[in-house]
């Protein structure tokens, strides 16, 4: 309590002194705009601003849904063929050792400035962190689990279903949580590229425009995607994931 | 069942050799033939890396696991392949660690062998029966992270007995546990053992818990072999109820552990009161 009062006051502090030395010198205000320009801003242009955090917010969503649906199609067909797995291994780092975003004027040529280069880029970034962690995590079981399937005689989509997946969970969320930054990242680079609408485009924009209150009201929306994808995802974890992130405790008896 | 299937040998194990990879050879020769009468138990004593959670391995059909693994000999459970004998769906285990799924719950995590696809239909009985022989009625919708090690492993035994099997196969899994526990779940596998008349295997390194538990104890020896090889009348055996036996070990242990176990459950939990993982 006492911590985010003093938080608060903090942010009180540094937002009065934003505003001050934005309206003292002019060079602030044409660098980093003040806070109640922006609230101005923000006032007169709403519609379009929020037009641009949709597009963004749809492009990062729906490029993590596609990583997170292929990603964890493909472990579960690892966990039938761990071959596969061995297989697939090679083409996974030398995808990782390339810096993603250099693909994105590729699939603007390819795709066009629409969206679909932006969630394909999404998509191709969030793969990886929920494929390799989930993979890893069902690694990592015990020996004595596999037994305990062939014990009792579980049959392969049985121990897919109520065995591995729920036990992968932790690992699997601990992916998503990387990926839903990535996701977001990569929408709004390949936007940088070309786009006809999205918070990348307008915080280009800005920068070749010298437009300080756009860039500041996108840059500030682009950090609240961002934290919604965030807390969607640790609400998700909450939901579902009570089993491992309970803290009760045996008691001993 | 006639009188000469009950006297066929339940399990035989022939000239076995085994080896993990290209590892050395864990198992080197050993051979035994043995008859089990239903419902009794053979207690297989050895040392670390005598091989014995491989031979129990090798009975439940879980080895070889893999291409590599090196092989041979001839082992048969009541007249099948090990294979055969557990795709048949009588065959329990339980594992030294109590390998519960952290994310069912009590009852779930003994109810598994009923869910999966060779299981009978007809345990609906058995789960309650189960959970209160060994106590567990009353935390059934708890999770396995919230239970002690002593729990888990009652858990782990009611599991192993909740599908009424035919075979139970025992990898040491009272080793990691204190006197007083352990006192406790011999009781508790002697009734559910009787009561499902089932025949049981126990690996273990223990001298004593063989010769408690045990109808017949046989010991492998540095050298790979069986050393001895004996019959021997189990504690149990001069009582004619497994109460008797409860009593017995209770008459034996309290005295000595009664005021220890009172003192330690009196005593405030260290730390913030954490279960150290036994085999982590």
């Amino acid at each position: 309590m006492r911590r985010s009062i003093a938080y608060i006051l903090f942010l009180v502090l540094l937002l009065v002194a934003w505003e001050y030395f934005g309206q003292r010198y002019p060079s602030v205000r044409l660098m980093t705009s003040t806070p109640s320009h922006i609230v101005a801003y923000f006032g007169n242009h709403w519609s379009a601003l929020l037009e641009a955090f949709a597009t963004t917010g749809l492009e990062a969503v729906l490029g993590l849904l596609i990583a997170f649906v292929s990603a964890m199609g493909l472990v579960m067909l690892c966990m039938r063929y761990p071959q596969l797995f061995d297989a697939l291994l090679p083409i996974m780092v030398t995808s990782q050792v390339t810096p993603m975003i250099v693909l994105a004027p590729f699939f603007v040529i390819l795709m066009g400035i629409g969206i679909a280069s932006k969630i394909t880029l999404a998509a191709i970034m969030c793969f990886f962190p929920v494929f390799i962690s989930s993979y890893q995590g069902y690694r990592t079981l015990k020996p004595s689990i596999h037994e305990l399937g062939d014990v009792y005689n579980a049959g392969q989509w049985f121990r897919i279903r109520r065995i591995y997946l729920p036990l992968v969970m932790p690992q699997m969320m601990a992916g998503l949580r990387v990926s839903a930054t990535l996701s977001v990242i990569a929408a709004i680079v390949v936007e940088f590229t070309a786009a006809q609408v999205g918070l990348g485009k307008n915080l280009f924009l800005s920068a070749i425009r010298l437009e300080p209150d756009l860039m500041m009201s996108s840059l500030l929306l682009s950090i609240l995607l961002g934290a919604l994808l965030y807390g969607g995802i640790a609400l998700i974890e909450k939901r579902w994931g009570g089993w491992y992130l309970t803290t009760r405790q045996a008691d001993g008896n | 069942m006639n009188e000469a299937a009950a006297s066929d040998p339940f399990i035989n194990v022939r000239d076995v050799h085994f080896a993990y990879g290209d590892g050395p050879a864990v198992l080197n020769g050993l051979s035994f033939n043995f008859t089990l009468k239903k419902g009794q138990t053979l207690a297989v004593v050895g040392g670390s890396g005598s091989g014995k959670s491989t031979l129990l391995r090798l009975i439940a059909g879980l080895l070889p696991g893999q291409p590599q693994d090196r092989s041979s000999g001839r082992i048969t459970v009541g007249g099948m392949s090990p294979v055969d004998y557990r795709r048949a769906g009588g065959l329990s285990f339980i594992f030294q660690d109590p390998t519960l799924l952290d994310h069912m719950t009590v009852a779930e995590n003994i109810a598994l062998p009923l869910l999966t696809k060779r299981a009978k239909a007809d345990h609906a009985n058995d789960l309650r029966t189960v959970m209160e022989v060994v106590g567990m009625h009353a935390h059934a919708q708890r999770l396995p992270r919230e239970l002690s090690g002593g729990m888990r492993t009652r858990v782990s035994l009611a599991r192993a007995f909740v599908n009424a099997p035919d075979a139970l196969l025992l990898d040491e899994p009272f080793s990691a546990l204190d006197i007083a526990w352990k006192s406790r779940l011999y009781g508790y596998f002697m009734d559910l053992r009787t009561r499902y008349n089932t025949t049981s295997v126990l690996v273990t390194h223990d001298i004593q818990e063989a010769a408690i538990l045990g109808d017949h104890v046989l010991v492998i020896g540095n050298n790979g072999q069986v050393v001895f090889d004996k019959a021997i009348r189990g504690i149990h055996q001069g009582h004619a109820r497994i109460a008797h036996l409860n009593d017995h070990l209770k008459e034996m242990f309290d005295p000595v552990i009664g005021p220890i176990q009172e003192e330690l459950m009196n005593a405030p939990l260290v730390g913030n009161g954490t279960q150290p993982r036994p085999f982590s």
